[in-house]
């Protein structure tokens, strides 16, 4: 039992370093032009310094999702891993300004309880 | 709304590659997920966490698992590039449907009734999401480009 709160504490730190790299990707995106040529996109990615904050947070992520996966069987550690919708839609709001609707959040709170009930 | 007003075709252009980026990225983190729970297999009952890492590090099914991460960075930032953040991330909940099948297959893990409810949940609120307009902000750069379209139309 004890290896599965352990497990589930390195969800939950993985979790958030995922919320603030995606936030970083997504800012990264941004300065991107849409419609533009795939390849065209990613060359001037690598121009970006929100991308390397980006990959920073996933590689410590990598760390931790690592250890949670050799505590915790997929089937729970992967939902689990769910509680990053609602972190994301937080960022999201708050440092990306967008609009999240009482859809949005309707879909947000039903993927948390289906997280609680696989979780338990 | 607004973009839809300014400029229908690129709305639909952007939702229609947002979404076959999307069905790229759940088929590889899928594919991802899977691989990297196999290379942990072998560490499996070490109750050192550093030894967990350097073992699951030296396991070819992990190389696997860091190729399929870099093709998931490139095929997501294009991704991202067409919609909110908040709109393609809960949709990427899909490939939690597909992992914990392909963990029954591959590693006869159990589901239980009410993982099966969970289940249900999560795909219904992806389903809430999905309904949402895809993008609710303009990046400036994009907005320059609408307004091109718009004036080439005219």
């Amino acid at each position: 039992m004890t290896g599965r709160i352990l497990g589930l504490s390195f969800v939950l730190a993985s979790v958030l370093l995922e919320a603030c790299g995606q936030t970083a990707f997504k800012q990264a995106a941004e300065t991107n032009a849409a419609g533009m040529h795939p390849f065209t996109l990613l060359r001037g990615l690598w121009r970006n310094q929100r991308i390397l904050v980006g990959i920073g947070c996933f590689m410590l992520e990598a760390l931790l999702w690592t250890l949670a996966l050799s505590h915790l069987p997929i089937s729970v550690a992967f939902p689990a891993g769910s509680m990053v919708f609602v972190f994301v839609a937080l960022l999201s709001r708050i440092f990306l300004h967008e609009q999240i609707s009482p859809s949005r959040w309707i879909g947000i709170a039903l993927i948390l309880g289906g997280v609680i009930l696989v979780g338990s | 709304m607004l973009n839809r007003r300014l400029s229908g075709s690129l709305y639909f252009r952007e939702r229609r590659t947002a979404w076959i980026g999307l069905a790229i990225a759940i088929a590889l983190d899928t594919a991802a997920q899977l691989c990297w729970k196999g290379a942990t297999l072998p560490a499996t009952g070490s109750t050192n966490n550093w030894q967990t890492l350097l073992i699951t590090f030296r396991q070819p099914l992990f190389h696997v698992t860091v190729l399929l991460f870099i093709l998931m960075f490139f095929n997501w930032m294009i991704v991202l590039s067409n919609a909110d953040l908040s709109y393609a991330q809960p949709i990427t909940a899909l490939s939690y449907v597909t992992v914990s099948v392909g963990a029954v297959v591959r590693f006869g893990e159990n589901i239980s009734l009410q993982c099966m409810i969970g289940i249900m949940m999560i795909l219904l609120g992806v389903c809430f999401i999905s309904s949402t307009s895809h993008r609710t902000v303009i990046p400036r750069t994009q907005f320059q480009s609408i307004q091109r379209e718009t004036q080439d139309h005219s």
